[in-house]
């Protein structure tokens, strides 16, 4: 079996283009989170979003394409990787723009277009492959990717994630009464709801014995990952959190480990009382013990099928700084969660990582993360 | 770990059945899609709401009673099973995706509705299969050039080695010909 490394990545995010932007935001304890302008929002409960700033909206171009056009500029992408793409939904306005102008040639928001765009992008040769799996999408993704190079099948994967704040996706997060009227507030005693916000970003991985041949330090290892279903509702996760309890028991029996040895939760934390409430039963399920836990949905909004990844990322940050980030927008934690969250950043010289994620039709996925000291 | 295919379900314009027991029913000439459920009787319990999924969700629904029962497997709403489920077609949740942003500007921009944005997903004719069969494994929609069966197939094998699930749903979605095929270990 072979080891799993994270030899690099990058993300853009609504604090900026560049991971340590968003680091600095989040331990700083800021929200990007503002009123939104791209579209009217007057019909909707909420007007707040986690918006890129800079992106040009119904202009020619997709949002998401706009993201990665960005982000992977200045690429370190091995062009013989091969490419997985996860997303929610992908390219959103031009179902849009579809619908409003009629201009949009058939199937232009279809899936294929936009792996194949960003094949371009990142020039590597692999054709690769779409996945989606609702708010766990880039999750999905990481573990198959990982999944792939532990058994040979590859040496080298990458895996792009991206999605957007669209008129299509907010219209139906309202309809569903699930956004906060104000910043999202995960895991907090006035948490009322969900903020969406948008993002791009990849991250290499890559075997050890290749990452050793060419030289590359690692960031970090994936060492497990898990994923179930709480085949319960379409909407509304299972109260009692034993489905994503099911898929951290995965995650931890891949990764040969016990709950011990986690040392810190870069949670899913969207803000909603079914998630957070869900989240923290998973949690308890699980551990015997609490550990330091965290969202940044309260930072940057929850970023969809692109959040597994961004969070993945963030979490390396932890192994190479030694701090777990604060909940951005935590003040009074809620009853459930209470002894867990914290609204200040903590010291902590971490081993092993755990981060979560969840999403429409009750999917559930989970990864663990190992630091690499010396970067091998 | 070896795997073999335990059953499979598959429905076209006209006709569906199952491969083990090499049954097919024509049902065009008598009854429409929509209508198969109540008539024919695929189902061991209604599927709440079922009226009310869009066309994918409900050949889903379909070949997924024709493949478990094909493969011998039994579900009912008291239990759920370690079955994960995986598919692919061309165009994901297009026809969804515009349906709902349709309708919500059809109204007027002011009242979006839930009942047509839960369709917007690939994953989510999946997701309408595994909360009425009570399917816990992994659920993912995966598309690529090569969408062929035994990519799925060979994803659905490695699940299972890993221990994310016992047994693998693999649904191949054509504008022809819907299929799903059950993966297991073989014994």
């Amino acid at each position: 079996m072979n080891r799993v490394l994270i030899t690099n990545y990058e993300l853009i995010t609504p604090y900026g283009c560049g991971t340590n932007l968003c680091w600095d935001g989040l331990l700083a304890g800021r929200s990007e989170l503002a009123p939104l302008t791209r579209f009217d929002t007057s019909a909707f409960k909420s007007n707040m979003a986690g918006i890129i700033p800079g992106l040009f909206y119904h202009q020619g171009q997709s949002l998401v394409f706009q993201m990665l056009e960005i982000v992977l500029k200045k690429h370190t992408i091995p062009l013989d990787a091969r490419l997985m793409l996860a997303t929610l939904n992908g390219e959103m306005d031009w179902v849009e723009e579809s619908v409003l102008h009629g201009k949009v040639p058939p199937h232009a928001s279809c899936m294929p277009n936009l792996l194949k765009a960003t094949q371009k992008l990142c020039g590597v040769t692999d054709e690769g492959t779409v996945v989606s799996s609702a708010c766990a999408s880039s999750t999905v993704a990481l573990g198959l990717a990982a999944s792939a190079i532990r058994n040979g099948d590859c040496d080298g994967v990458v895996v792009i994630s991206c999605d957007a704040v669209t008129e299509f996706l907010y219209s139906g997060f309202s309809s569903l009464m699930a956004l906060d009227s104000g910043a999202a507030r995960p895991f907090d005693v006035r948490h009322a709801g969900l903020t969406i916000g948008e993002a791009a970003g990849y991250a290499v991985l890559m075997s050890e014995e290749r990452a050793q041949r060419e030289g590359r330090s690692a960031a970090g290892e994936l060492v497990g990952w898990g994923m179930s279903n709480d085949a319960n509702h379409m909407t509304g996760p299972l109260h009692d959190g034993s489905g994503l309890a099911r898929s951290i028991e995965i995650a931890l029996k891949v990764a040969d480990i016990t709950e011990q040895q986690i040392d810190f939760i870069a949670a899913h934390g969207t803000g909603t009382l079914y998630n957070d409430e869900m989240e923290m039963a998973a949690f308890k399920r699980v551990f015997s013990s609490s550990r330091p836990t965290y969202s940044v949905k309260g930072g940057m909004g929850h970023t969809m099928g692109a959040a597994g990844l961004v969070e993945a990322v963030l979490a390396l940050k932890t192994f190479e700084t030694g701090i777990v980030p604060p909940t951005v927008g935590l003040q009074a934690p809620d009853a459930t969660s209470a002894g867990w969250v914290s609204c200040e950043a903590v010291k902590l010289s971490a081993e092993y990582a755990l981060s979560t994620n969840a999403g429409f039709g009750g999917v559930n996925a989970a990864l663990v993360l190992k630091g690499v000291p010396n970067g091998n | 770990m070896a795997i073999n295919i335990q059953g499979t379900g598959w429905l076209s314009r006209a006709a569906y059945g199952s491969k083990n027991t090499k049954h097919s029913v024509e049902y065009v000439s008598r009854t429409t899609l929509c209508g198969l459920g109540k008539l024919d009787g695929l189902f061991a319990y209604p599927v709440k709401s079922f009226g009310r999924f869009e066309e994918v969700s409900q050949r889903v629904c379909y070949v997924t009673a024709l493949a478990l029962q094909d493969a011998g497997i039994h579900y009912s709403k008291d239990w759920k099973q370690n079955i994960g489920l995986i598919g692919t077609d061309l165009y994901g949740c297009e026809q969804a995706d515009l349906n709902y942003f349709k309708d919500y500007i059809d109204g007027g921009r002011t009242m979006a509705r839930a009942n047509l944005f839960i369709y917007t997903l690939p994953s989510s004719p999946l997701a309408e299969a595994s909360v009425h069969f009570g399917l816990q494994g992994p659920l993912f929609y995966l598309w690529n050039q090569k969408a062929s069966v035994e990519s799925l197939l060979f994803t659905a094998q490695r699940m299972i080695a890993e221990g994310q699930a016992e047994r693998m749903l693999v649904y191949e979605l054509t504008e022809t010909l819907d299929q799903c095929h059950v993966i297991g270990a073989a014994l």
